[in-house]
């Protein structure tokens, strides 16, 4: 059962400058929990700060106002790099490094100088449907389909304990959606991995979400559990 | 063995081949091939420039003190620092101080070595060779400068996604844009490659045409031209490496984040 936050954010502000020098506001005075072994899906319109939370929670940029904490402790206190490969991300347009399927798998480790973890690629395959076969190829001549469920087991690989997906499914036919995310929401309870969902698709979330969050202009607007919704 | 006989040239001669010049491009204005103003142009300025350089050199050849060496020189870096980052069309952070530091130290400590260790100046200013040498060892490196300075943001940019990639699993930015940062070195280093491979065959490079006109031994000509060679290579190696490796890390914060982001 969830326990303490992993993650806890209080009053996450964030802005962008724009071409024209103006500033606009993406989120605002955001508070989030995020815990292990859960779902957590970002629902809300394109433009709402979906991914711009996703990007702050992987510290691929810093919010201007407010205070993310991971176990209790301010992401000051880690390195970037180590918020990083703990808070594992997805972009939702894959891209693949030139090279094969698996040199893109072992990829973050190769690059640490380690080597992959034997016993844990079949299990990732299978949660991710990566086919076996796949794994000699020339990474780049996948589908685009292909390539977001590489991409996904790349990060996975990398053993996050929070994994946070941006529109994973939007490259998927939805029977492979359905059935990667149904292994993935088992998966990540067995090995008590956190799961922060963005999406659009509202079926899909509070059909997997133990808890729902809706952005819109860049504040939470609603909380709610996944299975509130589903009995709708 | 130096033949000093060398043929004077006069105000007629220059006359002369300026003549042949305006010849040119007069005959490109009645083709109407539409060149003969940018012509004009650059000759004018060349005559204008040299003729400026010439009088410089004359009066610091007759001051013969350091300072007004050093002075040439500092002219001389600051005019390729500029031109080399006018010539960068994408934004790169701190241009200036990646591009400044980069040619100060690759230009300084080859041509240094070079005239202390390789040539031995006595004094170490004299300016008939600090000069010289140092205006080619400033001028290579600049092309390579700006070729390495260019490449990298252009790279860096078109690569944004795969940094991005690399960066979300826990690599460093340094490692994250190691691919941008070898391509941008190799660009750099690809004129200087291939005018060592040609010299000698496809052009008698102009310090040793230069060298034996005056009427230096050839041999000797070619001797010199070999090192001028190395250490021009060295200086271009150094100074695209120092920005290479100081330019990509102007475009990401200690935190390993691309810098600013504008929408």
């Amino acid at each position: 059962m969830a326990g303490a936050a992993a993650i806890a954010a209080r009053g996450i502000s964030r802005a962008r400058i724009q071409a024209d020098g103006s500033s606009r506001v993406i989120l605002d005075r955001v508070d989030l929990d995020i815990r292990r072994g859960v779902v957590t899906a970002l629902i809300g319109p394109s433009g709402a700060g979906k991914s711009t939370i996703l990007r702050l929670l992987n510290r691929l940029e810093d919010a201007d106002a407010g205070e993310f904490q991971l176990d209790g402790k301010s992401f000051e206190d880690y390195s970037p790099l180590e918020i990083r490969r703990r808070i594992g991300l997805v972009i939702q347009k894959p891209f693949m490094f030139p090279g094969t399927v698996r040199d893109n798998l072992e990829y973050a480790y190769r690059s640490r100088g380690e080597d992959l973890p034997d016993g844990k690629l079949p299990a990732v395959l299978d949660v991710c449907s990566v086919d076996p076969s796949w794994l000699d190829q020339p990474a780049r001549k996948l589908s685009v389909g292909q390539q977001q469920r590489v991409s996904l087991a790349r990060t996975l690989l990398n053993a996050p304990e929070i994994l946070l997906l941006d529109e994973p499914t939007s490259s998927l036919d939805p029977q492979t959606a359905e059935a990667v995310l149904s292994r993935l929401a088992d998966w990540i309870k067995t090995e008590n991995i956190g799961l922060v969902l963005v999406t659009h698709d509202h079926r899909l979330a509070s059909r997997y979400a133990d808890y729902l969050l809706e952005l819109r202009d860049g504040r939470i607007v609603e909380k709610r559990n996944g299975d509130d919704d589903a009995a709708d | 063995m130096q033949r000093t006989d060398l043929v004077d040239l006069g105000l007629v001669d220059l006359g002369l081949v300026y003549g042949l010049l305006l010849l040119v491009i007069g005959l490109a204005r009645w083709n109407r091939f539409g060149q003969e103003k940018d012509l004009l142009i650059a000759s004018v300025r060349m005559l204008v420039q040299l003729l400026a350089v010439g009088y410089v050199l004359k009066i610091i050849f007759s001051l013969d003190r350091p300072w007004a060496v050093l002075l040439i020189l500092l002219v001389m870096l600051l005019v390729a620092i500029q031109m080399t980052v006018a010539r960068v069309r994408q934004r790169m952070p701190g241009i200036y101080r990646v591009v400044g530091g980069a040619l100060f130290l690759g230009c300084g400590c080859t041509t240094f070595l070079f005239c202390q260790l390789v040539i031995g100046l006595t004094p170490w200013y004299d300016p008939r060779y600090l000069i010289p040498l140092a205006g080619m060892i400033i001028g290579n490196s600049m092309t390579g400068s700006s070729l390495a300075a260019e490449r990298l943001a252009a790279e860096i940019s078109d690569r944004r996604e795969e940094i991005e990639t690399a960066l979300s699993l826990g690599l460093s930015s340094v490692k994250a844009a190691q691919p941008a940062v070898h391509a941008a070195f190799r660009a750099a280093l690809i004129p200087t490659v291939n005018a060592m491979a040609a010299m000698g065959i496809v052009f008698l490079p102009g310090m040793m045409t230069g060298q034996i006109l005056s009427g230096t031994e050839p041999l000797l000509a070619v001797r010199y031209q070999i090192s001028i060679m190395c250490i021009i290579t060295v200086s271009v190696a150094l100074t695209s490496a120092l920005i290479v490796w100081q330019g990509v890390r102007s475009f990401f914060t200690p935190a390993h984040q691309f810098r600013e982001e504008v929408d």
